[in-house]
């Protein structure tokens, strides 16, 4: 049965054929669970879900107390019995149709439909096996919080309510997907966001037609533009701490859930060179860490690049000793300079890629394999030049410090290896205008990606090149809205 | 209308100047060095009534479809002599096509207005952000490049360069090889705010980086003068801190960014025009502007004038538009 066929279709009245439907739409599922009793003298059925609702709340939150019912005339009252005497659950919300009925069901509700009544109760006891909260795996901070977002949204939720005790923050659940029904929250603050902004987000979403929501991937298409972006305009966070300050500038989040990662609405480029332990240490430190990412960026993206042109077209930039020292391992080489960079950086790509599907015991065995026995193979061989070896490790390590920008930062390196081979300097010149002119152009919502370096907000700079204390910082009163063009 | 700040501008406006220096043939000398200043001061003149009319909330359509098409013609003729300033100077400058001639200078020149059809068609808000990080970073390089330059000149050399051909011909020179003035007079009515401000900074900046560019360049190659084709190029390939390494290539990436920015702002100035004259063509502006320059390039073919009727030309162009704005509001009166 199509799910537009019952969709709006009111509850019947009549409880056998009520069960014969329900049965018909799931299709015999044997997860669904149908219990007929009897209560108050009114013939009842609880319906609910297997492994999407704690056993143990639902019998002793609902099942007990249902049975403990005295006699009542009619559904309509036992309904109003139980609504009025009953507290059996915080989240009591009733269906009018099976679409609901059926949404409720596979969200973990205990339904309760009776004989004569063209409505159902629904009693939250959801209680679905997930994750713990655990350490975020690709966020790693050494001062701040261990606690990382989970599958779950509603812990994510709590997650967030428990950073911000404010009326302020509000956190507005969706469904999204019409096969999966997947719950999303969109969260804001609702003094600080810019009222356009959150507007245009909800225009955003409501251009969803999914059939299902199974990432985030899914839902940030929506957030951009359509038109063609190196770097992406939203951000991605599995920290709550980092998403309570985004929200706290005014920024708006989304959660969904199943996924244990928070969107942020707008994302700056230089965020992704921020650590949430750059609050913790002293501004100086924190200061010399933001350089040495950003060095480690632009060093990531242009070493090899530079490194191909430089041997290739340029050695007089080389001094006189360095110069000697590359020719004689280079002379060796039975590849050129190029075609050594590609297959090397293609290694190393294909190694990182068989390193990350494959089971963790499994994948440090391949490190092993290809870091020490393939490179000191490759290296011995005279395959590969030490010096090229050298390079590309250090760029591939450069880009290990920002790994927000990990997917951006491994496409535009072969680009730029491409150009600055092919075409030297000249080459990497040229590229890096349509680069840059690429991310100064992305831009949603009105917020340019490179502010506040290009537009330029001096205020802005005061957490980018640098970090000011928190006492200067305190003063500030910064929202994103600043950066509004 | 998509509005850029006066930084922006002046970002967009110096990477063009900048670059035509770069280009610069021929000998110069401390009165050339004069001559642009002054030149560029006059220009602002020029430019400042314009202004007034922006600062009114007006913009280049009130002043009617001539002045359009006079600020259409002015920018595609200039972007016309940025072609052939690239064709010129290219072959002195890059290196992998060194061996193949006018092949390689013409590889050049394609792939710079590809990417300069790429750039212009991002829009005027993501040229004028880029353009202020490549206006910055070529600026620090340019500067290495000078303070090398400096620590490695001559005083005697200013005397070596003398002028023989007199300070009105330097100005003329001066105010001729910017004619990126219809540019200017275009890409001012993109400005939000503080129109006269932007237009008095610009040019301000604009003679005093013209005239230390200059008067370094003098320094380094004064003795040299009647040898050297490029002074400024020759400047900075001269000047090298290094005893055992040379830094030339540094002056290659500024070459090539200041290159595509500058002919880029020229298209996009191009391609709004074209938009407001012929909106019935509305894909490829951007590659028809462009293409056009490139083809006055040739005609040109990488012969520069740097005499008073090309002078004449430019200013004419950017001090007609508010001569026609006044006639259009008179006949209206």
């Amino acid at each position: 049965m199509k799910a537009s066929d019952y969709e709006k279709k009111k509850i019947k009245s009549d409880l056998k054929a009520n069960i014969a439907y329900i049965k018909e739409i799931t299709g015999g599922s044997s997860d669904v669970l149908i219990n007929e009793f009897i209560t108050g003298g009114i013939s009842c059925c609880l319906l609910c879900c297997e492994g999407m609702m704690s056993s143990q709340t639902a019998t002793e939150m609902v099942l007990s107390p249902i049975t403990f019912i005295p006699n009542q005339q009619s559904a309509k009252e036992l309904f109003t019995y139980i609504q009025e005497h009953m507290l059996m659950s915080s989240d009591r919300p009733t269906a009018e149709n099976y679409g609901d009925l059926m949404r409720l069901l596979h969200s973990g509700f205990a339904v309760l439909i009776a004989d004569k009544m063209n409505t159902a109760l629904a009693f939250g006891v959801q209680g679905y096996a997930s994750r713990g909260v655990q350490e975020p795996s690709g966020e790693g901070n050494i001062l701040g919080s261990h606690e990382g977002f989970v599958e779950t949204v509603r812990t994510n939720m709590s997650m967030l309510r428990r950073r911000l005790k404010t009326p302020e923050l509000v956190m507005k659940l969706m469904v999204k997907g019409s096969k999966s029904h997947t719950d999303i929250c969109l969260c804001y603050m609702k003094d600080r966001v810019p009222k356009r902004l959150l507007d245009r987000i909800m225009k955003s979403l409501d251009e969803i037609e999914l059939e299902s929501v199974l990432s985030t991937g899914y839902i940030r298409p929506f957030t951009e533009k359509k038109s063609f972006e190196l770097f992406s305009s939203t951000g991605l966070t599995e920290r709550p701490d980092v998403l309570c300050s985004k929200l706290i500038e005014g920024r708006a989040a989304i959660l969904v859930d199943g996924v244990p990662y928070g969107i942020i609405i707008p994302r700056l480029m230089c965020e992704s060179f921020h650590t949430l332990d750059d609050y913790a240490y002293k501004p100086y430190y924190a200061a010399f860490l933001r350089w040495i990412r950003y060095g480690a960026f632009i060093l990531s993206v242009l070493l090899p690049a530079v490194y191909a042109a430089i041997v290739m077209y340029h050695p007089e930039l080389l001094n006189s000793t360095l110069l000697m020292l590359l020719a004689e391992e280079e002379k060796n080489a039975p590849l050129s300079i190029l075609t050594e960079a590609f297959i090397v950086l293609l290694m190393y790509e294909v190694i990182r890629e068989a390193g990350v599907r494959l089971p963790k015991p499994v994948g440090g065995a391949v490190s092993i394999i290809s870091g020490l026995i393939i490179g000191d193979a490759a290296v011995k061989s005279g395959l590969v030049s030490t010096p090229l070896l050298t390079m590309t490790a250090l760029a591939v390590l450069g880009g290990l410090v920002v790994p927000d920008l990990n997917p951006q930062i491994t496409v535009l390196r072969f680009a730029f290896l491409a150009a600055g081979g092919i075409l030297g300097l000249f080459g990497i010149s040229i590229l890096a205008c349509a680069v840059l002119t690429n991310v100064c152009g992305t831009e949603d919502y009105g917020f340019p990606f490179t502010a506040p370096i290009s537009p330029f907000s001096k205020k802005g700079l005061s957490d980018t090149l640098i970090r000011q204390g928190f006492r200067k910082m305190q003063t500030r009163d910064f929202t994103v809205e600043e950066y509004h063009e | 209308m998509n509005k850029i700040s006066r930084f922006q501008f002046g970002s967009l406006m110096l990477i063009n100047d900048v670059f035509v220096l770069f280009c610069l043939t021929g000998g110069i000398s401390v009165m050339t060095a004069a001559g642009f200043g002054i030149g560029s001061l006059l220009q602002l003149l020029i430019v400042l009534p314009l202004a007034s009319i922006y600062r009114k909330g007006k913009t280049l359509k009130d002043c009617g479809k001539f002045a359009e098409l006079i600020a259409l013609l002015g920018t595609a003729v200039w972007g016309g002599l940025l072609f052939s300033m690239l064709w010129n100077a290219g072959e002195l400058v890059f290196v992998p096509f060194e061996g193949m001639g006018k092949t390689g200078r013409l590889l050049i020149t394609g792939i710079i207005a590809v990417v300069c059809v790429y750039i212009s068609s991002s829009g005027i808000k993501a040229l004028a952000r880029s353009a202020v990080i490549a206006a910055a970073l070529g600026l620090v390089c340019l500067a290495i490049v000078v303070v090398c330059a400096v620590i490695r000149s001559d005083i005697g050399n200013l005397e070596a360069a003398e002028d023989t051909s007199g300070l009105f011909r330097e100005v003329v020179k001066g105010f001729a090889l910017s004619g990126g003035l219809s540019g200017t007079a275009v890409m001012l009515g993109f400005v939000k705010d503080n129109i006269r401000a932007a237009a008095v900074d610009y040019f301000v900046c604009k003679a005093v980086i013209s005239s230390i560019v200059i008067t370094t360049g003098v320094l380094v190659c004064g003795g040299i003068m009647e040898i050297t084709d490029f002074p400024i190029v020759s400047a900075a390939q001269l000047s090298q801190p290094f005893p055992v390494q040379r830094i030339d290539s540094l002056f290659l990436i500024i070459f090539t960014v200041f290159a595509v920015y500058s002919i880029a702002v020229q298209a996009s100035a191009a391609e709004y025009l074209i938009g407001e004259l012929l909106p019935v063509i509305k894909k490829y502006r951007c590659s028809i502007m462009l293409a056009i320059m490139a083809g006055l390039g040739a005609v040109f073919g990488g012969k520069l004038h740097y005499g008073l009727p090309l002078a004449v030309v430019f200013a004419v162009s950017a001090a007609i538009i508010p001569l026609l704005y006044l006639i259009k509001k008179k006949v209206r009166a």
